[in-house]
């Protein structure tokens, strides 16, 4: 449009002939030489334009002048967009940088007298961020100021709207040089470079920050003010990117300021209220902006005009930011969410319904695994709290992602790291079977469910089957599978199995393969539960042994199943015989068939000791009526497995204990002399180690039966209020039973190092079998085996080192010696 | 391998060789015993017999190996000596001829009968239908000279 003409004054009148005849029908002065004249009357013109006073209308020379020149009006343009281009520099960016200077001066004063102080540097950077603002303000007030200096000229000339908007452009491209410095190059700015270190845009940013959203009107209208010196300098773009950025920013503020921690409630509508109510008629005023920018089309349709079309292509815009907003904030706050469950559900609901892009979720699922790795997957976690939250992590993802594709890429860390840890199936199956600690009690529960899915899926297969005319169940469960077949979903990884992910059980049992090891803890804690019983009430554990079947399969439990006929058999006999032979009421017994309580059993047998005399009538008479009834069968007493209620009549109070038969024991020797020292104790129970011995004596000290008079003699407490009055008057003896409490501990080490090598003398058979076919083995090879031979009911779950423990103690035990390398053969009785 | 005789779902023969080496174990018969050869196949065993007393076999001990089908014990072990035998009813190279190994195989029999028979059958051979011609004939008419070979090919078995 700008093209340069050359102006000389013969090309001239050859492109626009001399309009000869209106000049002179006006009847002007110099109508003699017309040529002439109109060069006089446009450089006359032309030396107006650079010198013209605002608001003093042009001498009356000059407008006959003006109406002198009628349609050189192109030409005039040109010349004054030239002039215009010339004066800019000094003038315009003269009055811009004076905006500028009174600043600068006020901030350097204030940063000497501040120095140093950090707590003025807030004060002092909100000062210099007040400067700013009133700086951009004084820019744009300024700018106005000089556009109508332009300007003004122009009413007196008679130029068509389109040389109007020909001067315009070029004014307007000029401020924007000026105040985008930024994106020029070195050569071009370096007449504006005064305010190129005043990055105009950034301050707008900022002004609008404060005052777009702020309810004071009159700053609102002062803003819609400088908006439309903006706007007519051609700066729209700028300020839609301005006030988009603004919006965004205010909304995810007002998200995160009344979304945070707050998952029990509904969000969204009233985030959507907060954009109808509060951002959509303020945007509303600057409709030409946002549609521009958010939209050509609504551009295009609705130029100028505010209807209820705009604000709902508003409104549309805004929720997807709010959406988008929303699900950046749950996914940082993700873990929390997490712990919360399940009183976050309504947030998990919500983010469900506002995720929505595929880069959400990754970004979701790369969080949380981060998040994860940051603050569950650490030493210092406790295995229990790592198994919540992988439960609630299966719940909470199943939520957000019906599929479980999400769920399967965030499960991996966690199962990888649970897969580590020792104690996982330990608290597994606690958990499962609701034992001693309920902090893990809904797996029980989720358990109790199985049964529901399971009888619904086998109703399917039963009625399937019946119409297949009887074939067999497999196939019948292949075409059942068949039919219902749907691909898995497109982003899932290439192992992914929905059911292996989205069942809570399923997803724990999955963790370890073989399933054996899972079994043998079950059969471990079940049995131990079984002879907890003292009424023979096994139908609770029936019915876990029933759900446990329909998890593992079932032919999986076949011991346990010995182990509950075991004890339903010893209440029919029990019964039996106290009908015949009119035994003392009191007294039951639980037969266990050897073979199949092995761990229980081989361990019980190291801690014999005796029963009372009286207690051992009882027994005696019960082996022999029972030698009566099954004919050549011997009773082998267990002494430890019991339990014995008795009932402890002191002088001044009567106690109820139910406890196990040694420490009972222990209890019944104080009966004949109320003072005993350890070593008395230790010739009375010459079976009894002292360890037990210990861990007896402890325990009735812990009740307040028996004191610690000195070290090593022990006296019953038959009048407790007497014992505590002597207890204050001397101090001293606090420091034995602090010394008293380290050797228990330590005797509890030494304690279970023996559970554990007894435990492990369950394989010795195994080993020295191997080894006298073998002759010598390595270690890892002797591991191996044992893996191979010893059959499931009996279970093999040591790890090498814990082996090679055991082999390193029985050469110490002379029963093995070590050969090179790492092996081990059986020592030769010389 | 046939597989024609039907065995029951679920049915796991390493289950059942595991419990049978615990038996094995646990009776601690004097004079036989077997374990698995190899850490990682349960079906291959090897196993050692000692000759009964009072015959030419006394205070001698031999290295048997044992192969079992994947349907034992519906279908017999494959059983061979690996030590150098001299005996009426094994060939040079350990193949033995046994009745309840071949066509009178039961399910009934187990690691510790087949061993026991073996053993037995060190001491009392079936000279009716010898694999080893020589033997048989020497066993009925010269014990001296039956030994003698017998010490010739016999190996001791080294740890």
């Amino acid at each position: 449009m700008l093209q340069s003409i050359c102006f000389s004054k013969d090309d001239f009148f050859k492109v626009f002939p001399a309009p000869s005849s209106l000049v002179s029908s006006v009847g002007f002065a110099y109508s003699a030489n017309s040529d002439l004249d109109v060069e006089t009357d446009f450089n006359l013109v032309v030396e107006w334009l650079s010198s013209f006073q605002v608001n003093v209308s042009p001498p009356i020379v000059i407008e006959r002048a003006i109406k002198n020149i009628f349609g050189l009006e192109d030409q005039l343009v040109e010349v004054y967009v030239e002039l215009i281009r010339n004066s800019f520099a000094q003038k315009a960016v003269g009055d811009l940088s004076e905006c500028l200077h009174d600043n600068q001066i006020e901030s350097d004063g204030k940063d000497h007298t501040q120095h140093g102080e950090t707590r003025h540097q807030d004060e002092y950077q909100s000062k210099i961020e007040d400067f700013n603002q009133e700086t951009t303000v004084k820019i744009i007030e300024t700018i106005k100021l000089i556009k109508d200096h332009y300007f003004f000229p122009l009413r007196f000339l008679n130029l068509n709207s389109d040389q109007i908007l020909v001067i315009d452009k070029s004014l307007n491209a000029l401020f924007q040089a000026v105040l985008l410095s930024s994106n020029l190059n070195e050569q071009n700015n370096s007449q504006f470079n005064i305010i190129s270190n005043f990055n105009f845009i950034e301050n707008l940013d900022k002004l609008y920050q404060n005052y777009l959203f702020n309810n004071n009107s009159s700053d609102f209208v002062n803003l819609l003010n400088l908006s439309n010196i903006l706007i007519n300098i051609d700066l729209t773009k700028n300020l839609n990117f301005t006030i988009a950025k603004v919006t965004q920013l205010y909304l995810k503020n007002y998200i995160f300021i009344n979304c945070s921690k707050i998952w029990d409630e509904f969000l969204l509508e009233k985030i959507y209220l907060f954009i109808k109510l509060e951002i959509i008629p303020k945007l509303i005023n600057f409709p030409f902006l946002l549609i521009n920018d958010f939209d050509e089309y609504y551009y295009y349709n609705n130029t100028n005009t505010v209807n209820s079309k705009t604000s709902n292509f508003l409104f549309k815009n805004l929720k997807n930011i709010a959406d988008s907003e929303l699900v950046n904030l749950r996914i940082i706050e993700s873990f929390d969410i997490l712990v919360d469950f399940p009183n976050s559900i309504i947030a998990l609901k919500e983010l469900r319904q506002s995720l929505k892009t595929s880069s959400q979720r990754s970004n979701l699922v790369n969080t949380f695994i981060m998040l994860c790795t940051k603050r569950l997957l650490l030493a210092g976690a406790n295995t229990i709290d790592i198994i919540t939250c992988y439960i609630s992590t299966i719940k909470i993802f199943l939520i957000i992602d019906p599929r479980g594709v999400l769920l399967d890429k965030v499960c991996r860390p966690i199962r990888r790291y649970l897969q580590e840890r020792e104690d996982t199936i330990e608290y597994i199956v606690h958990g499962l079977l609701n034992d001693q600690n309920n902090e893990l009690g809904e797996l029980g529960e989720e358990l109790k469910k199985t049964e529901k899915i399971k009888k619904i899926n086998n109703y399917n297969v039963t009625t399937l089957a019946t119409v297949n005319g009887g074939s067999n169940n497999k196939v019948v469960v292949d075409i059942e599978e068949e039919l219902s077949w749907i691909p898995d979903p497109i982003d899932a990884l290439p192992d992914f199995k929905k059911s292996k992910v989205n069942d809570v059980i399923e997803s724990l049992i999955t963790l370890f393969h073989p399933k054996d090891i899972f079994l043998n803890e079950i059969t471990a804690v079940l049995s131990s539960q079984l002879l907890k019983l003292t009424n023979y009430n096994i139908n609770e554990i029936i019915n876990k042994i029933e759900l446990l079947k329909l998890r593992f399969g079932e032919s999986e439990f076949d011991s346990l199943e010995v182990m509950v006929k075991d004890i339903s058999d010893s209440k029919t006999m029990d019964s039996i015989l106290h009908k015949n032979n009119g035994e003392n009421s009191k007294f039951h017994s639980t037969v266990l068939s050897r073979l199949f309580w092995p761990n229980i059993i081989s361990r019980l047998k190291k801690e014999k000791f005796t029963f009372p005399a009286e207690i051992q009538k009882q027994c005696d008479l019960y082996s022999s009526n029972f030698k009566k009834l099954k004919r050549d069968r011997e009773l082998v007493w267990l002494p430890t497995l019991g339990t014995v209620e008795i009932e402890l009549e002191l002088e001044d109070r009567v106690k109820a204990f139910n406890v196990s038969p040694d420490k009972a024991t222990v209890i019944m020797h104080f009966q004949e002399k109320p003072r005993l020292t350890m070593e008395e104790l230790k010739n009375r129970f010459p079976d009894l180690s002292e360890n037990i011995l210990k861990k007896s004596i402890t325990f009735w000290i812990k009740h307040g039966v028996v004191e610690e008079a000195a070290p090593g003699t022990y006296n019953v407490v038959e009048n407790e209020k007497e014992r505590t009055k002597v207890a204050k008057k001397s101090q001293g003896a606090s420091i034995n039973t602090a010394n008293d409490n380290d050797n228990i501990i330590d005797a509890e080490n030494e304690n279970e190092s023996e559970v554990y090598e007894a435990a492990m003398q369950n394989y010795w058979p195994f080993i020295s079998y191997m080894l006298t076919l073998h002759g010598s083995l390595q270690a890892d090879r002797i591991h191996s085996f044992l893996g191979l031979v010893v059959p499931k009911e009996m279970g093999y779950s040591y790890t090498k080192e814990q082996l090679r423990t055991f082999l390193e103690w029985c050469v110490k035990q002379n029963t093995l010696e070590p050969v090179l390398p790492n092996s081990f053969r059986l020592k030769k009785n010389e | 391998m046939d597989n024609s005789i039907h065995v029951p779902d679920g049915y796991s023969v390493s289950k059942r060789l595991q419990s049978e080496l615990v038996q094995l174990m646990m009776s601690s018969t004097p004079g036989i015993s077997a374990f698995p050869e190899d850490d990682s196949n349960l079906l291959k065993w090897f196993g050692t017999i000692e000759g009964p007393e009072d015959t030419p076999y006394e205070n001698l001990k031999f290295k048997i190996s044992l192969d079992f089908p994947n349907n034992y014990p519906y279908k017999p072990p494959t059983i061979k000596f690996i030590s150098p035998m001299w005996h009426p009813n094994i060939d040079m190279s350990g193949n033995i001829c046994l009745d309840i190994l071949k066509e009178k195989w039961s399910a009934i029999y187990n690691i510790q009968t087949i061993l026991l028979s073996l053993q037995s059958l060190l001491g009392e051979p079936n000279n009716k239908s010898p694999l080893n011609a020589q033997a048989a004939q020497l066993w009925d008419t010269d014990m001296k000279e039956y030994k003698r070979l017998l010490m010739q090919r016999y190996e001791e078995i080294d740890d």
